[in-house]
């Protein structure tokens, strides 16, 4: 018996180590979702956790765009991507980018001194030090050379002379790559030995720190000497996971980044909450001329960005899943099946696979239902009765809730004439048939969440939650791989292997998530909404609906705390909604235009809509007013394993 | 930096003194560290019912003409079942108080950014405060206190007491009880990062070919964690510690099998890498990760910087093994700790109480002189 890894088991850690691995595991179509501009002003990255931030990032560095040059031939497509957004230029880079992790000990330096001013100061010397350190070492990579080794071999030489790059320079140890390396790990190990001290340490005794971000003056107005050759690449500093510093370290760093005097690419990411101020990017810049707001989810779905132009679109979005899966899969498959084999082939299945050998019984139950002698719809239904198998199932129940809508609107007029099939194709669209198909499923106990159609959708435009899912269908294919058997997932064990999952999402919310109870709370409430219109058969918002939404007036009374402290519910609604939205459990879209109003459209993570028999099509959402969003969290509503537990919120 | 033990000889802890309830043991432990001396008792000032044992013992063992009650506030909560026994908790500390002649400080939860500098700063504040000058016997009781701050607290007042060199005793106390840990549900998850006081150099840019070892110490329901840990590492070898010997022999292998996915398939877990650490006794569990400690930094120096990293998911009393031996050693500690607690609807105080199990860590003083 052969043994196989599982290769979406591995994701973070080992994908973060070894750096082929990833490079083989990503999809440079993602490139693609970057706008034109990212080089000569501040690019914000923004996402839910998992969406993709770290990845993209991860590939602008310097050890990825070596590794890629290096092995062009391995890694071809994505060298195309890379010099598609100037990254790489032939046959070298064109960029030298460092990565600088924002989580790491700068928001502990708010908690040294109650002197704001001196927070600050030390804020910008670590940043600054730590971003010297990671350029010396990106560019020692680039060159291939060994770091630290090697820092004797850099130089920074100032384009012109400029007393303030001087400056910059003495604060940072220098010009040369052996004193900057000295004079910064020295000033980083002795901050991080304070900030970490048992024992009090008297900061205000310390003057260490200063008021700007000196390294990216001096890289901007200085070129880069290796053993005395200029290595004519573009600095690009990637600062990423910024909402793990303080608002007010944000802030200053933002103002400092979108300065359009440097001439250093610098990005910035950071996970999306569209419950907080941090929308009002305003205050640094104009989007399109000062930065450029990258909103990955937004991109993935279609939507415009600051020019206009809709970069990406839903489908191709969910091709790239499926693209990445492959890749990831293509080895461990290949090895087994001893022939080239993609992951999704094994996904895919006859339609017909959906009934489960039921066809007959399925198709008379639905011609029973919908039959009702009625001459108006006999065209629709002799067109219907030439179909077979599953698409004469669907069609049938289509037309069940097709006729149900006309007798809605006709039943006043008896003597109406008899409908074409063209008027059912007009009446009908691809939401019904979502709805339709949805319904079919739950009624006869039929698998529906299945195919690679759907699968993609259920991953809620996140790539690690459909990595995670792929790795549990994988899990089966490797059980049967195991046995020596083909690894075809047929359609019942891919709706199975969804629903545990999708279960499984639901019950880690309260260990995963803070105020995780609150947010199951608003879960329910939605489900329970929505509920409420799905289950009449005339299906009046296709393909159901999996949302709310919110006014934005309403938005901004919720951001209120006087506001909140009038409505019973609002302090838990803000909590459950950020929490909610900063860990991917619904999504946001604001300022979306309806009916000449603006709302927050809040969608549930498509993963969940599976436990709730939900479609997985945005199309459906009802609009409600804050005081009723607020009622949801003061009358609890008993869902599947809720657990009824209080929290005690420390 | 201290040079790195690399023999059991040379650990500091490697003889130790310990006692488990059931033997009159732990109040001869405080009675030889300091009868008729100044002591001071820290404690934690919360809803968890195990905050009172110690001291409540501790006092009633009448060893002590002159004590000083530390209170470290928690964060303050709206809940009114955690009020409830908040308050229960503080009125039977007045009542000792009293009843004993003891002296009272209450220390506030700082305001705190980052809630993992909540211990440090607390660490800090009560140093500053000179409470611990004149004390000749210094009991740390961690029962009911989060890790973040009994790490901090326990390590602070290690170094504390090593710069002032005044041969001061320290023990630290915890009230083991596996049926109250049930009973309350850790809820939420931060997000994983070291904790402040024991970072030990985990971050630093200038030492970015650090190869780093995790060892996680395993308890229940803790893989939500465990993987956030595991993603902001990104460790090259993973060597989880499990429960032998245990109360309950398969405890170790239930933990394994809870965690197969996640050990095995996910971190790619060498069964050979599992260690074993003795349940009831931290010294034990000290001792192994001191041995790992100096089985990597040897072995691996060759690939750079070693960085071994340890983590606890365990109990209290297993976290003590931990704090030790990354207090020695110099180790990063890091935690994902939960953002909030629920109580299991049939939580009766009295009933869980019983399984109450003090077991004292002499930890500084005359024993290792």
């Amino acid at each position: 018996m052969i043994s196989y890894q599982n290769p979406f088991r591995y994701r973070a850690s080992e994908q973060q180590r070894d750096l082929r691995a990833f490079l083989l595991g990503f999809g440079p179509a993602a490139l693609h979702m970057l706008p034109e501009a990212v080089w000569d002003r501040l690019v914000v990255l923004r996402s839910a956790p998992g969406a993709g931030k770290t990845s993209l990032m991860r590939v602008f560095t310097a050890e990825s765009t070596r590794a890629v040059i290096d092995d062009a031939d391995t890694f071809r497509d994505l060298k195309e991507a890379l010099a598609s957004t100037g990254a790489t230029e032939g046959s070298s880079p064109a960029v030298l980018g460092a990565y600088i992790n924002l989580e790491r000990d700068y928001r502990s330096l708010i908690d040294i001194s109650a002197n704001g001013t001196i927070a600050q100061r030390l804020f910008f010397r670590l940043l600054d030090v730590r971003v010297m350190l990671a350029f010396v070492r990106a560019a020692l990579v680039l060159s291939k050379h060994t770091y630290p080794e090697d820092v004797g071999r850099i130089v920074v030489r100032p384009k012109n002379p400029d007393a303030a790059v001087e400056q910059a320079a003495r604060r940072l140890g220098g010009l040369d790559g052996a004193a900057i390396y000295t004079a910064c790990a020295a000033a980083e190990k002795k901050m991080l030995e304070m900030l970490d001290s048992l024992l009090p340490v008297e900061w205000e005794h310390e003057d260490g720190g200063h008021n700007d971000l000196y390294s990216l003056r001096l890289l901007s107005a200085s070129e880069l000497l290796v053993d005395g050759h200029l290595l004519d690449v573009r600095p690009l500093i990637m600062f990423d996971d910024g909402h793990r510093l303080h608002p007010t370290q944000r802030s200053a760093l933002l103002e400092r980044l979108a300065d359009r005097g440097l001439d250093v690419a610098r990005w910035y990411a950071e996970r999306y909450e569209a419950l907080s101020r941090q929308d009002l990017l305003d205050q640094v810049g104009k989007e399109g001329r000062d930065l450029e707001l990258v909103e990955l989810e937004s991109i993935a779905r279609g939507a415009a960005s600051s020019d206009g132009k809709a970069r990406f679109s839903t489908e191709r979005f969910e091709k790239m899943l499926i693209d990445i899966a492959n890749r990831r899969a293509f080895k461990p498959l290949s090895r087994s099946l001893e022939q080239e084999h993609d992951f999704s082939e094994l996904l895919e299945f006859e339609e017909d696979e959906l009934l489960l050998d039921r066809d007959a019984d399925v198709i008379k139950v639905l011609r029973e239902q919908v039959a009702n002698g009625d001459a108006r719809y006999t065209e629709w239904l002799q067109d219907a009765a030439k179909l077979s198998g599953y698409e004469a199932a669907l069609r049938l129940r289509e037309l069940d809730v097709l006729i149900r809508r006309d007798r809605d609107r006709t039943q006043t007029d008896m003597f109406s004439q008899g409908l074409t099939v063209a008027d059912s194709k007009d009446r009908s669209s691809s939401a019904i048939r979502e709805a339709a198909a949805l319904a079919l499923a739950q009624a006869h106990g039929l698998p529906y969440y299945a195919g690679t159609d759907l699968l993609p959708k259920l991953g809620s435009r996140n790539v690690e939650q459909f990595l995670a899912l792929c790795g549990d269908l994988f899990a089966e294919m490797h059980a049967e791989m195991t046995l020596q058997r083909k690894p075809k997932v047929s359609a019942q064990r891919q709706d199975r292997i969804v629903h545990r999952a999708s279960q499984r999402y639901w019950k880690e919310i309260l260990r995963r998530v803070p105020d995780g109870h609150l947010v199951q709370q608003l879960v329910l409430a939605i489900v329970k909404m929505a509920e409420q219109d799905n289950i009449k058969p005339t299906v009046p918002y296709p393909p159901g609906v999996t949302g709310t939404a919110l006014h934005m007036s309403d938005r901004e009374r919720l951001l209120d705390p006087k506001v909140r402290e009038s409505i019973p519910g609002a302090d838990q609604l803000l909590a459950a909604l950020s929490n909610a939205i900063s860990f991917n459990i619904v999504s946001a879209e604001l300022d979306r235009s309806v009916k000449n109003k603006q709302v927050m459209v809040i969608y549930l993570n498509r993963l969940l809509c599976p436990m709730f028999k939900l479609p997985l099509g945005r199309g459906g959402y009802r609009e409600k007013k804050l005081e009723v969003m607020a009622k949801w969290m003061t009358n609890p509503i008993e869902g599947p394993q809720h657990e009824a537990a209080e929290q005690l919120s420390f | 930096m201290k040079p790195q033990s690399s023999s059991p000889s040379e650990l500091r802890w490697n003889d130790y003194v310990l006692a488990h309830d059931g033997d009159g043991s732990i109040e001869q432990l405080w009675q030889a560290a300091g009868a008729k001396r100044r002591a001071v008792y820290v404690m934690a000032e919360g809803f968890d019912p195990r905050t009172i044992t110690g001291l409540r013992r501790f006092l009633a063992s009448g060893t002590f003409e002159n004590v000083l009650i530390i209170a470290i506030a928690l964060p303050p909560t709206k809940h009114e079942l955690a009020l409830k026994l908040a308050g229960e908790n503080i009125a039977e500390r007045t009542a000792l108080i009293a009843k004993h002649n003891a002296q009272l400080v209450t220390i506030p939860y700082p305001q705190v950014s980052e809630p993992r500098a909540a211990g440090q700063r607390i660490a800090h504040s009560v140093i500053q405060a000179g409470h611990f000058k004149d004390a000749h016997h210094i009991v740390l009781d961690v029962s009911a206190m989060p890790t973040s701050i009994h790490f901090a607290l326990a390590g602070g007042i290690l170094a504390h007491c090593e710069k002032a060199a005044k041969s001061q005793e320290i023990q630290i106390v915890v009230c083991d009880n596996p049926a109250m840990d049930a009973a309350i549900t850790n809820l939420g998850t931060a997000a994983a990062d070291a904790i402040n006081g024991f970072t030990n150099g985990l971050d630093l840019e200038a030492g970015s070919k650090q190869v780093r070892i995790w060892a996680p110490v395993l308890g229940p329901s803790e893989a939500v964690a465990l993987r956030a840990i595991r993603d902001r590492l990104e460790a090259r070898e993973i060597c989880p510690v499990l429960p032998f010997p245990a109360a309950d022999p398969r405890r170790g292998d239930d933990l394994a099998l809870g965690y197969r996915q996640l050990l095995f398939e996910e971190m790619r877990v060498n069964p050979g890498d599992i260690i074993y650490a003795d349940e009831r006794n931290p010294f034990d569990l000290y001792r192994t990760l001191s041995r790992l400690n100096a089985k990597f930094t040897q072995t691996l120096k060759p690939l750079g910087e070693v960085k071994v990293i340890l983590s606890a998911h365990s109990s209290k009393l297993l976290s003590l093994g931990v704090l030790l031996a990354a207090y020695e050693h110099h180790l990063p500690v890091v935690s994902a700790p939960p953002t909030g607690w629920s109580l299991s609807p049939d939580f009766d105080r009295e009933q869980l109480s019983k399984h109450d199990q003090l077991v004292c860590l002499w930890i500084d003083g005359s024993p290792y002189r």
